[in-house]
């Protein structure tokens, strides 16, 4: 409870320092490498992590989701210190019903492993567009996204596998809604397994709840969303990966993902997409870009 | 601690959010609407006070006016200067799935509502309506009556919707707050907007704007987006050029522009296009004002007092006068009408912007509210010209325009007798330029809308003068002309000689005398004419008034008008009563049911349909009903709505289909058929199979007609017989598939222009006469029997012997014809009707044509042959190549344009259905015929009309057409098993 409650809330990490009790099991330590920014604390998990010599590389579910920033796309179990932006776009095209609706957004995006167990994370939409047209009229937007602001604490690691607790929340940054900010919460569980050293399988799920802030009703939504997928990776600048992503809740869908990842040098990149097969969710296409630096 | 702070922003967040309790935005049911327009705030300027509402029990509660339909469980609230009927839960009107909208707005007390109907909507879909479903009366008394509406946008139950209208003692119109809230979870595009309802020949509207005023960009359903523009209001006044007009304008509460579109037919106006995320919610207030005023102004000086309050835009009172020598009138829209824009004399039109129009007093005088400290041109228009301009620089508060002195008029009496009795007759005056340099010299329009006429002579929507023409009533009326030189047509319908006069126009006084002279003989003994379909203000796109509407009527020596109004039975006998016809002239209350919210999907198309429109009659007239009794016509396919109407019937019934493929109107087709898209060149099947055939000759589930349960089918619609080949080429399709559709031809009359009443008629053998003995029931079963001929003029009698011997007239009942049987034939018509040539049709082809007949020397000859034909035609003949029962119509008339089908049907394929005429003139059709060049197929052109010294020049100055008639079918028994044996598509070929 009490991590759940850290995961939700910025006192989280300040939490962790006072009571290190609530840290999950130490787990064994490794000499900082060479390549570790000073004042950084190093990776030292093992698990499904990425190893040293891979490290640029992006690791665990492919970092795209159907809603509202990152919420309910998963998060990689394992913590490290990263700079990043990327491109996310998403795309109805109900024909039909004579609907289309395609947004992208430019994305900011980092992570820091306050500790080796811990990451405190960030992604801003720091440009929102749209586009949406109907039978007979279109229009554009361009605004300031959605961010959110989270942490995740590994609670254990072991040779193979590692699993970590992770919270985040929907900040009111949005002006992509009328009169309406949006907030919102998400708690989560994510592990990586890596039976094999040119395999990682890993897995996700979370909670989530959002609700507007405004003059109109809140109207709360819950959703419940779990994620398994793995990525084959052959060498330490190359991995292929396949997830199955399901939501419940007000939207629903079963989506499968693919990405590709590489690396070059700390530079992680990470190209992927996914579609819903089954559910409501009317999405025709999700697809993104990220580039990511590691520290 | 952590855990404390945790708790805290759950709990701030859950409990904070939504936490003001704005207006309904919380969508709970115990909310209220917040009152609209906070900040707008009117005084009554020492007038009494007053304030109410009610709910309507009678037609004497409703305000009044030609527009006016508030009715049974509609409610009225009134105030010191405004009366506004919302529509109740369950009334349906137009465009208003359910009640709801704003039905009638008109200064108090006064017969001047000119609002067809103001509705939301976010887009132009039928889903895009909000359909309410609760209706509260709030009653708070001496501060405020208001309706409050909820519901959602219709069929989507998760996006909320919220409607207050509220009137306070002193308002100028009636405020409104619409709320509109996204529980769905789609992101939604919303232009969340009232609805206006113009239809084309009513109000018109106006927005400020650069170019714009009574200007706005043409648009198709495809391109609207493409056409939204911003203005600070909009605006509109009625045009029926009597004194039973007002003004409205529409004014934002909270912005200082409205963003939407407008064109004749409609108008939009609210809030910027708008990307609305789930939760997201739209708020829309505005004032719409209502002027007792002929021009906009009246609306509009309300609206520049709302800004000022909303926006702080300061205004400024101008005032000025209008002078003209000699004057009958300067309150008139037609003579006088001073369009006052922003911007410089140096400055183009298109770059100006239009603040106000209005029309002066009866003395001259005009006041109007514009922007305070701008520079402006004042315009001064006259008979649809500008006349005088002059330009103004910052214009302040009170500003005095001076004095505009406008071009000598004539003031031209038309004098109209009967030459046997010399007593004055109600006819209609044409009045047409000699050429085209006079028409150059007097063509006008309303500030470019509506008809463009030489010469303008008032409003072609409105009351006589109209367009170029003039309704004279018991012999005698006076016109102001602008000067020139003209024929003068007196026109008394087809049984009269036709007066002509070539009159040089000048200032000042004089008078037009003609003579007419009834023809002997042209009538058939034992016919009596009948127009079945004509509209009047009744109907929402006609602003002719009650008077002008049956003094036409009288015009053409019409026996009986069957009033056939949009969506609104209609009775014209009172007025009938009024002017002194009842002994001559009958009418029948009818309407014309008009499809406005598509919702029928055909195979191969994702488009929804409406079903067109289908005039039916004899049905009671009850004005406490909504739509007088009509019947709710939306939503339900032709079967159903012939169900839903047949206890409305007060005799024998008639159901006409309209217009069978007459072009769709802003996504509304107006003929089932060509809604249908069917394609003549296959056979319908028996029953229901799937296809776009099917769904016309099915029976809709609870029914007990089948979609073609119509009786009657227009074959000719409109004076000047557009698209006669298209609606022939129907009419001819369902003859063959063994349908016995009676074929009918009616003017479709909305004003004095667009089509003139009785032009063309239905000539029906009947036993009975228009006048205190008519028997409607006697006429509708000759009409069903298709003892009745359609035209414009020329008159058709044929018979053909039975086996026994027995020369029997066309109808309907099937009979087997003599061995050697003829089809003898008589052709007669007046004079200034050139028949040129007879055609004989079998089974859907022209199997025979008499061509080049003599024509008459003298067109305003009073005496002499009628007989234009006469002979006899051997039936073996005609019926060559047949093999099996047949059908035979006769046609009579000016030779037709050669006519093909290049395509057309769905996927641009041929569809039997002839689309492009020998446009080149080379003697086929093919695609050089085709243009514009963009296109493959079209247009469908009728014959050239004819040039000073031609055959038909006077009557086209006239009707803008070609003579022509057709009769019904003799149906022909040949194989001699006592059926008519349908020959199917191909003609029994």
């Amino acid at each position: 409870m009490r991590a759940l409650v850290l995961a939700l809330t910025f006192g989280s990490l300040t939490a962790a320092a006072q009571e290190p009790a609530a840290a999950p099991a130490p787990v064994a330590t490794e000499a900082a490498t060479p390549t570790t920014p000073p004042n950084t604390p190093a990776p030292v998990l093992r698990g499904g992590c990425v190893t040293e010599d891979a490290r640029g590389l992006p690791e665990g579910p492919i970092a795209m989701g159907y809603v509202e920033s990152d919420l309910a796309s998963g998060r990689r179990a394992c913590p490290r210190n990263e700079l990043g932006l990327g491109v996310r776009g998403l795309g109805i095209i109900d024909t039909p019903n004579f609907y289309g609706n395609v947004g992208a957004q430019g994305l900011l995006f980092g992570s820091w492993a306050v500790r080796p167990t811990t990451e405190l994370f960030a992604q801003l939409e720091a440009i929102s567009f749209g586009f949406t047209q109907n039978a007979t009229l279109t229009t554009t937007q361009l605004t300031l996204g959605h961010m959110t602001a989270g942490v995740s604490q590994v609670l254990y690691d072991t040779e193979k596998l590692s699993g970590a607790l992770t919270g985040r929340v929907l900040l009111p940054s949005s002006f992509e809604i009328p009169g309406m900010r949006l907030v919102g919460a998400e708690v989560g569980h994510s592990v990586s397994w890596r039976p094999k050293s040119w395999l990682e399988v890993h897995g996700a799920a979370s909670v989530d709840l959002t609700l507007g802030v405004g003059s109109a009703r809140p109207d709360p939504r819950v959703g419940g969303f779990a994620l398994i997928g793995a990525m084959w990776q052959p060498t330490t600048w190359f991995g292929l990966v396949l997830d199955v992503n399901g939501r419940v809740g007000r939207v629903s869908y079963l989506a499968p993902s693919v990405g590709l990842r590489f690396r070059v040098a700390a530079l992680g990149i990470e190209v992927g997409g996914s579609l819903p097969v089954v559910g409501n969710d009317r999405h025709d296409f999700v697809a993104g870009l990220r580039l990511s630096w590691r520290l | 601690m952590a855990v404390r702070l945790a708790v805290l922003l759950v709990v701030l967040l859950v409990g904070g959010a939504g936490c003001s309790n704005e207006s309904c935005l919380s969508g709970e049911a115990s909310c209220t609407v917040a009152s609209p327009c906070p900040k707008v705030a009117f005084d009554c300027g020492g007038v009494a006070e007053q304030l109410s509402i009610e709910t309507i029990a009678g037609p004497s509660q409703r305000p009044g006016g030609w527009n006016a339909i508030g009715a049974r469980g509609d409610v009225k609230l009134s105030n010191t200067f405004a009366d506004v009927v919302i529509a109740g839960l369950g009334t349906q009107n137009y465009l208003d799935p359910n009640g709801g909208s704003v039905l009638d707005l008109a200064p108090r007390g006064q017969a001047k509502d000119s609002v067809n109907n103001i509705f939301q909507v976010v887009g132009i879909l039928p889903g895009d309506a909000i359909r309410y479903t609760a209706l509260r009366v709030i009653d708070e008394r001496p501060e405020r009556v208001a309706v409050e509406l909820r519901g959602t946008l219709d069929g989507r139950k998760d996006v909320l919707a919220f409607t207050r209208y509220e009137l306070r003692p002193c308002d100028r119109g009636v405020r409104v707050r619409t709320e509109l809230i996204n529980a769905s979870n789609d992101l939604e595009l919303w232009s969340l907007v009232d609805g206006y309802y113009w239809s084309g020949r009513e109000a018109l509207p106006f927005t400020p704007g650069a170019g714009s005023g009574f200007t706005h960009a043409s648009f198709n359903l495809l391109t609207i987006n493409s056409v939204f523009r911003t203005f600070p209001f909009l605006a509109a006044a009625g045009h029926s050029t009597d004194d039973r007009v007002s003004s409205i304008a529409s004014t934002s509460c909270t912005a200082s522009s409205m963003e939407g579109f407008n064109s004749d037919q409609v108008s939009a106006a609210g809030l910027p296009r708008t990307r609305v995320p789930p939760r997201g919610y739209l708020v829309f207030e505005r004032f719409i004002s209502v002027g007792d005023s002929k021009g906009v102004s009246g609306a509009i000086d309300v609206a520049m007092d709302v800004r000022r309050q909303v926006t702080k835009e300061a205004y400024a009172t101008v005032k000025g006068k209008v002078e003209r020598p000699m004057a009958l009138a300067l309150d008139s829209e037609r003579t006088t009408s001073v369009l006052i824009s922003e911007g410089a004399a140096a400055t183009s039109p298109e770059q100006r912007s239009p603040w106000t129009q209005v029309v002066p007093a009866a003395d001259g005088t005009f006041t109007a509210r514009v922007p305070a400290g701008k520079n402006y041109v004042v315009e001064v228009h006259s008979f649809g010209r500008k006349v005088v301009e002059r330009e103004f620089t910052a214009v302040a508060e009170g500003a005095d325009f001076g004095t505009f002195v406008l071009p000598s008029t004539g003031a031209v009496t038309f004098q109209v007798r009967d030459s046997a009795t010399m007593q004055g007759l109600d006819a209609e005056i044409f009045v047409v330029p000699v050429d085209a340099a006079e028409r150059e010299k007097v063509l006008g329009s309303l500030h470019g809308r509506f008809t463009s006429c030489a010469p303008w002579l008032g409003t072609p929507a409105g009351a006589s003068p109209a367009c170029n023409r003039v309704l004279v009533r018991q012999g005698t009326s006076t016109a102001e002309v602008p000067l020139g030189r003209y024929y003068v047509y007196a026109f008394h319908g087809p049984w009269w000689s036709l007066g002509r006069d070539t009159v040089t126009v000048m200032p000042g006084a004089s008078t037009v005398s003609l003579n007419l002279t009834r023809l002997a003989g042209l009538k058939p003994t034992g016919t009596i004419t009948a127009d079945f379909h004509i509209h009047g203000a009744a109907s929402f796109d006609s602003s002719i008034p009650d008077f002008d509407r049956v003094l036409s009527f009288s015009a053409s020596d019409l026996d009986v008008a069957v009033g056939t109004d949009h969506d609104v039975v209609y009775d014209y006998s009172k007025v009938v009563e009024q002017l002194g016809l009842s002994q001559r002239l009958s009418t029948v209350i009818g309407l014309e049911t008009t499809g406005h919210i598509p919702f029928l999907f055909i195979p191969k198309s994702s488009f929804p349909l409406v079903i067109g429109h289908y005039n039916m009659w004899p049905l009671k007239y009850d004005p406490s009903l909504p739509r007088n009794g009509g019947p709710y016509d939306e939503l339900v396919e032709p079967g159903m709505l012939f169900e839903r109407t047949k206890p409305l019937f007060t005799g024998t019934p008639v159901i006409e289909l309209n217009h069978p493929w007459a072009v769709a109107e802003f996504g509304r087709d107006l003929g089932f058929p060509r809604a249908l898209a069917m394609d003549l060149r296959q056979d319908l099947p028996a029953a229901d199979d799937g296809t776009n055939l099917g769904i016309y000759v099915r029976t809709p589930q609870g029914a007990s007609f089948s979609n073609h349960g119509h009786h009657a089918q227009e074959v000719m619609n409109g004076t000047d017989n557009g698209l006669f080949l298209q609606y022939r080429a129907f009419w001819w399709y369902v003859l063959n598939q063994g349908h016995r559709k009676v074929g009918t031809a009616n003017s479709d009359s909305h004003s004095l222009t667009d089509n003139t009443v009785g032009m063309p008629f239905n000539l029906v053998t009947a036993a009975t006469q228009s006048g205190p003995a008519f028997d409607v029931n006697v006429l509708n079963r000759a009409v069903l029997d298709g003892r009745s001929l359609g035209s414009n003029g020329p008159v058709i009698e044929a018979t053909i012997e039975d086996a026994s011997g027995v020369a029997r007239a066309w109808s309907t009942t099937t009979f087997a014809p003599k061995a050697d049987a003829k089809v003898r034939v008589k052709v007669t018509s007046a004079p200034w009707i050139p028949v040129q040539e007879v055609r004989f049709v079998v089974n859907g082809q022209i199997v025979k044509t008499l061509k080049e007949l003599p024509l008459p020397a003298d067109p305003f000859a009073t005496s002499g042959s009628f007989v234009r034909y006469e002979g006899e035609v051997p039936l073996a003949e005609l019926l060559a190549g047949v093999t099996g029962d047949a059908w035979l119509s006769i046609e009579a008339g000016k030779p037709l344009m050669l006519a093909g089908d290049l395509g057309g049907g769905q996927g641009g394929a041929p569809d039997g259905m002839p689309d492009t005429t020998d446009n080149n003139g080379d003697g086929k059709v093919d695609a050089s015929d085709v243009s514009p060049a963009t296109s493959k197929i079209g247009p469908i052109a009728d014959p050239p009309l004819p040039k000073e010294g031609e055959a038909g020049f006077d009557f086209a100055n006239i009707t803008l057409g070609y003579p022509l008639a057709f009769t019904n079918p003799f149906f022909l028994d040949r194989n001699g098993d006592g059926e008519f044996t349908a020959p199917g598509a191909k003609g029994g070929r």
